[in-house]
């Protein structure tokens, strides 16, 4: 029969990474009396929807914040959505990629954490919030400038005509254009404005150093009694080379002006004084002439917009970013070295709330109906991820209108209410989806919280989710997981500057309320996320090889049967995140397996054969179904969903002759198959499991016993005659 | 009670199931189902001995004859002065086998006596698809003296002519180098005829422009396989899925060099294979499903190609459902007690079997699915999807007794012989029988009397046996059908955006009867005013199908694609979909009939 189900891990994403490019519900369109879709439809569906990578997301989703100037209220506004309204050439696309400094900053704290292992309490998230301050744009700039420096050199020291000099030109002008993006948009200039003038303004201030002096640079040498003496220079000594270097300086910088002037239509002499000083070395002797106190305002003017421009910038972006950073957790749980079953990602680009409207029901059922209702399973989606589920049990839908007036509270945008993850769980029963769900990502529902509070919020939130048809298919994950705590997430920028009234220089203000800080209010990634990735990557036999011992693997079976919370599995089997917290006490944990509650991650103290363990581990795999005593592991409906489908291909839709053969003794049988591989740590049918049948003539249906280690648990299906007759 | 039983039996429908197939002759399907007349005309004069000295000119005709669907029908013919030998058409292989051992290449090319011979061979049935000559010389006529010759030429063109009046097409290969390029007499034929004319060399090798005229103009439906052959290794390997039903496969390798080590494996294990100098062939008749493999191996960088004939014979089958349905009484005539009148409405569902044991519906195969067919019924023409391997067709057939369907094809990769028109009986249920109202009102004192005593009686013994009324009501109810299922009902567009939440009817547990749209939404809490629902009706009919049946005035009912007729019952089966769009041109919803598990139904 051979394995016909090459994936069992396709996951669907509730979620809007970006307005501007295709949704599902557009892309599905009118299914009036439609039933399912045509192959084409479901490639082109693919085409901008499936992503296989998190850099396949942003190559695919273009994720991308809109940014405008208010000249009313002097600034900055920056939008998820495309404003209609504003022109295009009064519009900056930031484009949020890796290169994104917010972005790259929390995508490195992850890789940084993992790496050093540390919990949250220790871990110096400050040391890695201030790359997004003006020194680090400084730092990072600088060398770039220093290579353009050498090469600019290099260029000029060549004669007219001498081929090595154009090379050097297409070096110069692809190194120009790098530039050129810090140059052709103010928001841009500011950093380098900023530390421009500190660096011109402090010269010589050296951080904490009392003595303001009058900089004259000088050299070292020993006084006639032997004692050594800084003495000033002699300014004639200038040597050759020091003149060469001006005279390279000086090209350079009318090069950078002109290529300034030439980008930027309404420019003006400050600003392209600015950008030949930022991208010329300092060590250079050219020098202009200083307004201090005009700088001085500049300064701190810069300084403020820079504060309140970034503010505004991370408190649109962030909702966004948590969202990407979530589906770059979910793809981190599968090692990039490994060629399997890979997890692959359907976005919908549309939210729960959209999905969840009546009217786009039918289309999602027309296009689940294609990709689940068939016994082609190459489109088949197994997981749902729902992030950012409001934690108000009664949450309705945003177009349920409000009969009476409720208690005022602040509305909190992009939750997901419980009523839409009811309407679309629904719909996910239907089809064999999974739905991993994790309430709204704040500081509320962190393992510090979980490991304060217990369990007890979880399983009252869940309350109306549980003994309904669809629980099976719910999964509540949890905790969710901090990338920079809320109480830790305060950048300083910069302090004000100050002129001293005492000697009439500028200098750094001591006061505390001059130093301008910023609060991101903390960074999170919603559980569902990762559970679903750590789900998905161990569907793969690969992943399983290349975790376990290989020789217990079978390469053809999926990990459908893979149960983490069994053996040692967790121990072995964990998620790419760094522990968080020291532990949950013993009396939470009671609470947690008294009733086996949700999909629990842990961030305990764990050592296997001799490692200590520094990652985040599964506690509990369970979903909402319950038998009133405890909840039911996840894999249990994984392994139906994948008989039934199996089954279904086999017997060519449930033939009732068909059934017999693929339950009887013969070797060649799909059970004998399964059978004969229990010994596998991803066996379909594992040790003290069985499957049995029973036909009910009747009613023409099929019922199967599936026993997992004791444990029945029934799946129904129809039986196919052949013959219609029957009434 | 009796008045009751008569209204169950009034609506209750009927099922009649009649899969009887009377075949009556065969017809042509629009797919080569008829076959081609082919003859083949070869010159054996003394010249081709120099072309043909390793035997390619014979081994291309056998590679030819046996790669030809069953049903065409083959003759040759060979001339040089006079006739060599002649073949009729449908002879057999093995007669074919016997004559080209014997042929010679001696003497002239009189080639007007062998078109002559070889058109003259042709049927006159006018169901043939289509009829050719294949002639393969190696240049013009020629004979020994010149009064001959030109008897030979006119002879010839007189060929051309009868062969262009019979709808003949002539293909000649010219064969050798000495003809290439030049306009000959006796390239006339393939002109006239709208034929072609075919280089050895130019237009490749005898076998390819064999194999070329058999794919690109003899128009046999085949599928070319690619990708199996590996010519810098110079070998292949061949793994073909046979399905089911089929009737025949022929398997065609050609190549431009010898094959060797040729392994068979057939899930028959029939391995016999035709086999020439630059060919190989597989053709199996009646073969059981499974997997074809070939491997071989021949020199590198060598030209192979290959192709599959499959052929299925196979007739519509046709299955009625007929059911009485009442023209809608107006009120004064209901009041007037006039009689309904009853119209029979029925569906047809038409599959496409093939004639093996095991009667294989063709059109579940992959493929087929959502494929647009044409088909008449009853010499009416129609066009529809197949939906899981049906088409279902919806007629009123008051005025016919009997159905007779036609399927045609269109273009397909396999030929299909197929047996129609088939003819089905209809058999119509009979009307229900009308009981005329009559007055009632000197027994309406009694019968509330006699009602009183009986429902005091029964609630009596209803507290006292509970479980005793139950199964008798099962009872009532097993004489008709019951509802089985659920609804789940999407508003997809409503009046001023409003959102309606998607919502769950079960139908299964309700009464047999009808059911009106508007009861259906208002148990669901879902109220629409004057929206034409209350005249959308519901009820149970076979095959737990639920039956709806569009009486209002404003609104589109649709059944998948298809707009329901007004006041015709249309069956919807599980997994269906009903659109509803109501008279207010503004509300719109969706029904999806779902069934319940066993288990469901106990809720």
């Amino acid at each position: 029969m051979g394995n016909v189900i090459k994936q069992t891990n396709r996951t669907m994403l509730m979620e809007v990474i970006n307005p501007e490019k295709m949704d599902l519900v557009t892309l599905v369109g009118d299914v009036r009396g439609v039933e399912s879709l045509s192959d084409d439809k479901i490639k082109e569906i693919n085409d901008h929807l499936l992503v296989r990578s998190f850099d396949e997301v942003l190559e695919k989703f273009a994720p991308t914040v809109y940014c405008y100037y208010n000249a009313n209220n002097q600034k900055v506004v920056y939008q998820l959505e495309k404003p209609e309204q504003v022109p295009e050439e009064m519009l900056t696309e930031i484009p949020l990629n890796r290169q994104n400094e917010f972005m790259g900053m929390l995508m490195n704290m992850v890789d940084t954490k993992r790496a050093e292992g540390m919990i949250n309490v220790d871990f110096k998230f400050e040391k890695l919030t201030d790359m997004i301050s003006p020194k680090k744009v400084m730092d990072s700039i600088k060398q770039n400038r220093k290579e353009l420096q050498y090469t600019y050199g290099e260029y000029a020291k060549l004669e007219e005509g001498d081929p090595k000099k154009l090379d050097l030109a297409d070096k110069l002008n692809v190194m120009f254009e790098e530039a050129s993006a810090n140059y052709n948009n103010v928001m841009a200039m500011l950093p380098l404005a900023i530390e421009d003038i500190k660096t011109r303004l402090l010269l010589g201030d050296g951080g904490n150093q009392k003595d303001h002096t009058p900089l004259a640079l000088g050299v070292l040498s020993m006084g006639d009694e032997g004692e050594l003496r800084v003495l000033e220079a002699p300014k004639v000594e200038s040597t050759a080379l020091a003149t060469v270097d001006d005279n390279v300086n000086f090209g350079l910088i009318e090069a950078l002006k002109e290529d300034y002037h030439a980008i930027n239509e309404e420019g003006n002499d400050y600003v392209a004084a600015l950008v030949s000083r930022t991208f010329c070395p300092l060590t250079s002797t050219m020098e202009g002439t200083i307004d201090q106190e005009q700088e001085v305002a500049n300064y701190n003017s810069y300084l403020e917009f820079y504060r309140e421009s970034k503010d505004a910038f991370i408190k649109t972006v962030k909702p966004l970013i948590e969202k990407l950073l979530g589906i770059w957790c979910y793809f981190e749980q599968y090692p990039k070295k490994l060629k399997g079953m890979r997890p692959s990602m359907l976005i919908t680009n549309a939210s729960n709330e959209t999905l969840a409207k009546t009217a786009n029901l039918s289309r999602l059922i027309t296009y689940l109906n294609t990709t689940n209702a068939k016994n082609e399973f190459g489109n088949t989606v197994w997981y749902a991820v729902m992030p950012n589920v409001s934690l108000d049990q009664y949450s309705k839908m945003k177009l349920t209108r409000e009969r009476f007036r409720g208690n005022a509270k602040t509305e909190k945008t992009d939750v997901n209410s419980v009523e839409s993850l009811t309407r679309l769980l629904d719909v996910f029963k239907d089809y064999g989806i999974q739905c991993f769900f994790s309430y709204e990502a704040d500081d509320s529902t962190t393992f510090n919280a979980l490991a304060t509070e217990g369990i007890a919020k979880y399983e009252d939130r869940c309350a109306p989710l549980m003994g309904k048809a669809f629980s099976e298919y719910a999964i509540p994950c949890l905790p969710n997981f901090t990338i920079i705590p809320k109480d830790k997430s305060g950048v300083v920028l910069d302090r004000r500057m100050v002129m001293n009234p005492e000697d009439g220089r500028p200098e750094l203000s001591k006061e505390k309320d001059d130093i301008m800080k910023l609060w991101i209010e903390g960074v999170y990634v919603g559980a569902a996320y990762v559970a679903a990735g750590l789900v998905a990557a161990y569907q793969c036999p690969e992943y399983l090889k290349d975790k376990f011992d290989k020789v217990k693997v079978d390469p053809e079976q999926p990990g459908v049967r893979f149960d983490i919370e069994a053996d040692d599995h967790g121990l072995v089997v964990y998620t790419t995140m760094a522990k968080e917290i020291t532990g949950f006490t013993n009396s939470i944990k009671n609470e947690i397996n008294r009733k086996n509650f949700g999909f629990v991650f842990s961030s305990e103290n764990a050592v296997y054969k001799g490692n200590d363990i520094t990652n985040i581990m599964v506690y509990k795999t369970r979903n909402l179904m319950s038998d009133g005593y405890t909840f039911e592991p996840i894999y249990k409906t994984q392994v139906t969903n994948y008989i039934e489908r199996v089954m279904r291909h086999g017997t060519g839709d449930f033939k009732e002759d068909s059934i017999i053969q693929f339950f009887s003794n013969n070797p060649n049988s799909q059970k004998s198959q399964w059978l004969s591989k229990r010994e596998c740590l991803n066996a379909v049918l594992g040790k003290g499991d069985d499957v049995e049948y029973l036909i009910d003539e009747e009613n023409d249906y099929c019922t199967l016993n599936i026993t997992f280690n004791g444990n029945v648990k029934n799946l129904e299906v129809e039986i196919n005659r052949l013959s219609a007759n029957r009434t | 009670m009796k008045h009751f039983k008569m209204m169950v039996v009034g609506i209750t429908l009927f099922l009649i199931l009649n899969t009887a197939l009377i075949v009556l002759a065969d017809s042509d399907g629009g797919n080569h189902d008829k076959g081609n007349e082919i003859v083949f005309l070869l010159d054996t004069s003394v010249s081709m001995k120099h072309y043909d000295k390793d035997k390619a000119i014979m081994d291309a005709l056998r590679q030819t004859m046996y790669g030809l669907p069953s049903r065409d029908k083959i003759g040759f013919v060979a001339y040089n002065t006079e006739l060599q030998a002649v073949v009729p058409l449908g002879a057999g292989t093995k007669e074919l086998e016997e004559q080209l051992e014997g042929i010679s290449y001696a003497g002239y090319t009189n080639a007007g006596e062998g078109l002559r011979q070889a058109v003259g061979l042709f049927s006159e049935d006018p169901e043939v698809d289509a009829r050719y000559i294949v002639m393969l010389t190696d240049g013009e006529i020629d004979m020994p003296d010149v009064e001959r010759r030109e008897g030979s030429r006119s002879l010839y063109e007189e060929a051309v002519s009868l062969a262009k009046e019979k709808g003949i097409q002539i293909y000649i290969v010219a064969i050798g180098e000495a003809s290439a390029g030049r306009r000959l007499h006796i390239f006339d034929g393939a002109e006239m005829t709208d034929g072609a004319i075919y280089w050895e060399g130019q237009s490749g090798s005898i076998s390819k422009i064999m194999s070329r005229i058999v794919k690109e103009r003899m128009k046999i439906p085949l599928r070319n396989l690619t990708g199996f052959h590996d010519g810098t290794a110079g070998r292949g390997e061949i793994r073909e899925e046979i399905p089911s039903g089929l009737s025949r496969l022929k398997l065609v390798i050609t190549g431009n060099k010898e094959l060797k080590e040729v392994s068979v494996r057939t899930p028959d294990g029939n391995e016999e294979q035709i086999t020439g100098q630059q060919f190989l062939i597989l053709d199996l008749a009646h073969p059981s499903p499974g997997e074809l493999f070939i491997r071989y191996e021949t020199e590198e960088n060598a030209d192979v190609e290959a192709y599959v004939i499959s052929e299925y014979t196979a007739a519509p089958k046709v299955t009625v459902n007929c059911w009485p349905e009442e023209v809608p009484r107006s009120e004064e005539e209901v009041k007037k007690n006039v009689p309904p009148v009853y119209e029979h409405a029925a569906e047809a569902v038409i599959q496409l079997v093939a004639a093996t044991e095991e009667q294989e519906n063709l059109w579940e195969q992959d493929g087929f699915e959502d494929r647009e067919i044409h088909y008449t019924i009853n010499g009416t023409p129609y066009s529809s999807r197949i939906q899981q391997g049906e088409l279902r067709q919806n007629l009123l057939v008051d005025s016919v007794d009997e159905l007779e369907v036609t399927v045609e094809l269109g273009e397909t990769e396999e030929i299909y012989y197929l047996q129609q028109p088939v003819r089905v009986m209809i058999e119509k249920p009979p009307d229900p029988v009308f009981v005329p109202k009559t007055d009632y009102h000197p027994l309406i004192g009694i019968l509330c009397c006699l009602f009183l005593a009986l429902f005091a009686l029964l609630m009596f013994w209803l507290r006292k046996k509970n479980h005793g009324s139950d199964s008798a009501e099962q009872k009532t109810n097993l004489k008709s059908e019951p509802f089985s299922g659920k609804l789940n009902l999407y508003a997809v567009r409503t009046a001023g955006d409003k959102e309606i939440p998607p919502q769950t009817y079960r139908l299964f547990g309700c009464l047999s009867g009808r059911l009106t749209l508007k009861q259906v939404l208002e148990a669901c809490g879902i109220r629409l005013e004057q929206v034409g629902a209350e005249n959308i009706m519901l009820y149970p009919g076979p095959n737990h199908s639920l039956m709806i049946m569009d009486q209002s005035e404003g609104c589109t009912v649709m059944r998948g694609m298809e707009i329901v007729k007004k006041g015709i019952g249309y069956p919807v089966y599980y997994q269906g979909k009903i659109t509803v769009s109501f008279a207010d041109e503004e509300t719109e919803i969706e029904l999806h009939y779902k069934n319940l598990k066993p288990s469901e139904r106990q809720g």
